[in-house]
């Protein structure tokens, strides 16, 4: 009768149900609810690992139902509610916990979640078809045709699936900069979706998963690199933690791209040819920063183009918002994490920059649909222009070694 | 009247064509009468063994996010007709069961009245909604060069409204004093549905009676704060945490004493005992400085030529005394950890925390007694406190325990009781009444109790106002509990207490 998770019953117990986490919680704060707020679901997770007869007696209803399936998986895996947790829970965890539970014991992900794994099962990308370079194999083509890469490198550049078929030129942009630091670089000859999306909605166990793992991990092998980079802090995250826990742990360095630009920058690799005469704002993407603990450089980076004037939104670093795509939310509930990423953009303009920078293609593709949105919205009213720009950090650099 | 079973298998209050009502006034949206949603209303920060259900309703019947006064009064019309109780809620974090049904009903989540209205630099004034919490006000005021000069140490739940309805104290109180005293005006929904702007006007100190001190302490039972216009004040040039180590807390208790009788006036003085450091070292969380026993911490605010003088005259007090200045890094340590007072309670993992009111002069008195008790208890508990202002300390400990082994867990809940009793006889009293402590209300009021039922009673002749808490203590049945019966079960439960074996590593 009573549900055991294992690894939360501490967690549950420890809360102090004080509601700090709540309050920061982004998909709380949209959705509104009591039960969209990590309070709320620890509270009732709570519930159902201590059922008994008294249930019963009382007729309280305490189940495993689909309003709480939707809850668990409704969240951005921002790591907000760790920040200002008062007991250092890391509820985001929690969930992940109990979303593997769910996978063991055969309860459903929501459906567009569960295609996501046979689409990537099939595909090796998240993406169905119709994107800027076309499938898996279409861009192994492109980077072998175009790039000439060798099949050997010291440093493997892992482009992810965001950079390769929705911003083309966040790819573009990262092997122009390393072409031009003259390291020995390349890239897999077959590279598979990492697998991240399934590693943070519970399905790190299953076979996709672990084809994944095995493949990219044999594939970065026979490149003989001892190193891997890239420049989406959800691929870094899948080497450097899911791997680890789901399948078993690389054996080569996983590196963010802001860390190797700021060696080059160090080592003199790359030098800025051109300055940029703008106004930026840093956004901090929840799995670089929170999550990885990376804050100093982008910061460093952009502090050596010349030009630039950086500016620090209100919250930054650990206290930096989300921009509501993390998590699987943007496929899941695209209006929901729409709503997030536009909170996000107004927050932006507060600081009267011109240009938006963050450093993973996430972030990037979720907040520069936002300004579109928002500049629809402010046509419809008559109005006009944001004044707004958003570039990755990769993009900015490419554009000016 | 129609009532339909909903969710729960619990007879509703709430009937479809109620139900219907309610989303007219509102929408679809924000309205739920689903079992799962309501059960996250069913309490607040306090863990409650379920059987408590037995007696209380806690799953209201409906819960409603409304997104003004207009729609509030319009509900509350409603339920006025139909006889249905009405629960104020804010962010839920106070632990004395205020913000969740005891006969169920319409829980109305305020935390969506959330827009700082308006910051007037001329007359020093903010105009809230109540939903707002005091972390959001705090910071944007900073922002722009202003300050609320005290908000409760839940700043980042709490909102304006749950902590003026339980009129309690915070950080800050010491210089500026409580809710109360920022409040220069409320709007509030009746229990008639009717929308009342009280207070003062515009000029801060106007005579008269202001009737919106009525709902400062009134647990949501007369009505429901919407809207509230508080003073504020311009940002110091500088805060400035100082912290001191003692021996143990009596001789802190003294030097407290003289730092009151002294002319600086900090803006806060807090103090915590050495098993609470002890807590938290035992869960590994770091803590600067090795050797912290008993801690004053104190924070001055102001120009920081004047703080240098103040911090050199409180220097003095406490060397005297044997008091140990610790690093500026623990000190601004402490400081940042205002917020987190209960970080210790995953050594429990419950902890259940007791507040009490006492005269300065009686602190130390109060702090060997204290001692005394936990240790007739055999519990694991620290003491925390505040001063609140010149002549009162306030008491904060806290015992852990496992909620999972359900007597011992609920024999020490008499520790809080047994507080109470300890703050009367040394001329204070316990804080809050909610759904505990009503019986509490007759010592702490003495005749002043049956004016405040008189209140209750005209302003509320239906009882439908957060029915069952502050003036009276009910049941689902509508069966008060006795004074009586709920103290000789306490004092039953301290005994049993007593003769149980100790918990694993107690204090003292
Ligand atoms: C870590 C921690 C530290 C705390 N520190 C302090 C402290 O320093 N000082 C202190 O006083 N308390 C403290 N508390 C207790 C609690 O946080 C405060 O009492 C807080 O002000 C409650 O606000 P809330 O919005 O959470 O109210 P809730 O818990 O939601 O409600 C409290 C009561 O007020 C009523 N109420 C709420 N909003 C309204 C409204 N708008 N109109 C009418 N009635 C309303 C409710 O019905 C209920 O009876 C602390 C709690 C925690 C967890
Ligand atoms: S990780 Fe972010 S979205 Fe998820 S529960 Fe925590 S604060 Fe909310
Ligand atoms: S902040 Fe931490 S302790 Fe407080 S409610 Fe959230 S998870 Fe629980």
């Amino acid at each position: 009768m009573k549900i055991k998770i294992g690894g939360i019953e501490n967690d549950l117990y420890a809360c102090l149900q004080c509601g700090y986490c709540t309050s920061i919680c982004p998909v709380y704060n949209e959705v509104g609810w009591e039960s969209a707020s990590p309070r709320g679901k620890i509270f009732y997770i709570k519930q159902l690992t201590q059922k008994s007869i008294w249930d019963r007696i009382l007729r309280r209803k305490i189940d495993i139902n689909d309003a709480l399936i939707k809850r668990i998986y409704q969240c951005t895996n921002c790591g907000a509610c760790e920040e200002v947790c008062h007991v250092n829970n890391k509820p985001y965890e929690i969930w992940g916990l109990v979303k593997d539970w769910f996978y063991a014991n055969n309860i459903d992900p929501p459906e567009i979640l569960k295609k996501m794994q046979s689409t990537i099962e099939t595909n090796h990308s998240p993406y169905v078809s119709g994107f800027e370079s076309g499938s898996v194999a279409d861009r192994n083509e492109l980077l072998i045709k175009k790039y000439k890469l060798p099949e050997k490198g010291e440093v493997v550049f892992f482009v992810g699936c965001v950079s390769s078929y929705l911003l083309i030129k966040m790819m573009n942009s990262a092997l122009k900069i390393l072409r031009k630091s003259g390291i020995n670089y390349t890239v897999l000859k077959d590279e598979w979706c990492c697998g991240n999306i399934l590693g943070a909605t519970g399905q790190g166990k299953s076979p996709t998963f672990q084809k994944s793992a095995q493949h990219n991990m044999a594939a970065v092998k026979a490149t003989g690199a001892n190193t891997l980079v890239t420049s989406c802090p959800g691929c870094y995250r899948t080497f450097s933690e899911m791997y680890p826990k789901y399948a078993s742990k690389p054996d080569f360095e996983v590196m963010h791209f802001t860390e190797l630009l700021v060696d080059l920058i160090d080592n003199e690799k790359i030098s800025f040819k051109k300055s940029f005469d703008k106004k930026i704002a840093y956004h901090d993407p929840c799995e670089l920063g929170r999550l990885s603990g990376i804050y100093e450089p982008p910061r460093k980076i952009l502090e050596n183009i010349p030009g630039i004037k950086l500016t620090e939104l209100i919250d930054n670093k650990k206290d930096c918002n989300c921009c509501g795509n993390g998590g699987g939310l943007s496929s899941l509930e695209p209006d929901l994490a729409m709503n997030i990423s536009l909170k996000k953009i107004d927050e932006v303009l507060e600081t009267k920059a011109d240009t938006l920078v963050s450093s993973c293609p996430n972030c990037r593709h979720g907040l520069s649909n936002a300004i579109l949105e928002k500049k629809k919205r402010m046509s419809t009213n008559g109005g006009g222009d944001l004044g707004l720009d958003m570039m990755d950090i990769t993009e900015l650099v490419g554009k000016l070694v | 009247m129609n009532r339909k079973m909903n969710g729960d298998c619990e007879m509703s209050k709430v009937t479809d064509e109620i139900h219907g009502q309610i989303i007219g006034i509102t929408d679809e949206e924000r309205v739920k009468i689903d079992a799962f949603e309501r059960r996250m209303y069913s309490h607040d920060l306090a863990s409650l063994p379920k059987m408590m259900e037995l007696g209380f309703k806690m799953m209201p019947d409906l819960v409603v996010i409304p997104k003004d006064a207009e729609e509030i009064a319009e509900i509350i019309k409603i339920a006025r007709k139909e006889g249905i109780p009405v629960v104020p809620r804010g962010g839920a974090s106070w632990g004395l069961g205020g913000a969740m049904p005891v006969d169920g009903g319409i829980v109305i989540d305020l935390t969506k009245m959330n827009k700082i209205l308006n910051i007037d630099k001329n007359n020093f004034n903010v105009t809230v909604e109540s939903g707002v919490t005091w972390k959001k006000l705090y910071d944007s005021l900073i922002k722009m060069g202003y300050m609320i000069g005290s908000y409760p140490s839940s700043a980042y739940a709490a909102t304006i409204g749950g902590w003026i309805s339980t009129g309690g104290v915070g950080v800050g109180t010491y210089k500026y004093g409580s809710a109360i005293d920022h409040m220069e005006s409320l709007e509030v929904v009746l229990p008639t549905g009717r929308i009342l702007e009280i207070g003062e006007s515009e000029t801060s100190t106007t005579g008269g009676q202001d009737l919106s001190r009525l709902f400062f302490g009134a647990e949501g039972t007369l009505g429901i704060v919407t809207k509230a216009r508080l003073k504020i004040h311009p940002a110091p040039e500088e805060i400035r945490p100082l912290s001191y180590g003692f021996d143990n807390l009596k001789v802190l208790s003294s030097v407290v004493k003289k730092m009151t009788l002294s002319d600086v006036m900090p803006l806060h003085i807090s103090f915590l005992d050495r098993f609470h450091f002890e807590f938290l070292r035992d869960l590994g969380i770091e803590i600067p400085g090795s050797e912290i026993n008993d801690m004053l911490n104190i924070a001055l605010e102001g120009d920081s030529a004047v703080l240098d003088l103040e911090e050199e005259a409180l220097d003095k007090i406490a060397m005297t005394n044997n008091g140990k200045k610790q690093e500026n890094d623990i000190a601004l340590h402490e400081w940042n950890e205002r917020f987190f007072e209960l970080r210790t309670k995953r050594a429990g993992p419950t902890a259940t925390l007791g507040e009490v009111f006492i005269p300065i002069s009686n602190m130390a008195e109060m702090v060997e007694d204290i001692y005394k008790l936990i240790k007739k208890m055999k519990l694991r508990a620290a003491v925390t406190g505040m001063i609140s202002d010149r002549n009162t300390a306030v008491f904060m400990p806290y015992y852990l325990s496992d909620e999972r082994k359900l007597i011992r867990n609920l024999v020490s809940l008499s520790f809080i009781k047994k507080l109470g009793d300890l703050a009367f006889t040394h001329g204070g009293r316990p804080a809050g009444q909610g759904l505990f402590f009503p019986g509490n209300l007759k010592k702490t009021y003495g005749p002043g109790r049956d004016t405040m039922m008189d209140i209750k009673s005209v302003m509320d002749p239906f009882d439908l106002m957060n029915p069952g808490k502050t003036t009276e203590g009910l049941t689902r049945f509508g069966i008060p509990i006795p004074t009586f019966a709920m103290n000789s079960g306490m004092n039953m439960m301290a005994w049993i207490k007593h003769i149980l074996t100790k918990d694993k590593k107690v204090s003292t």
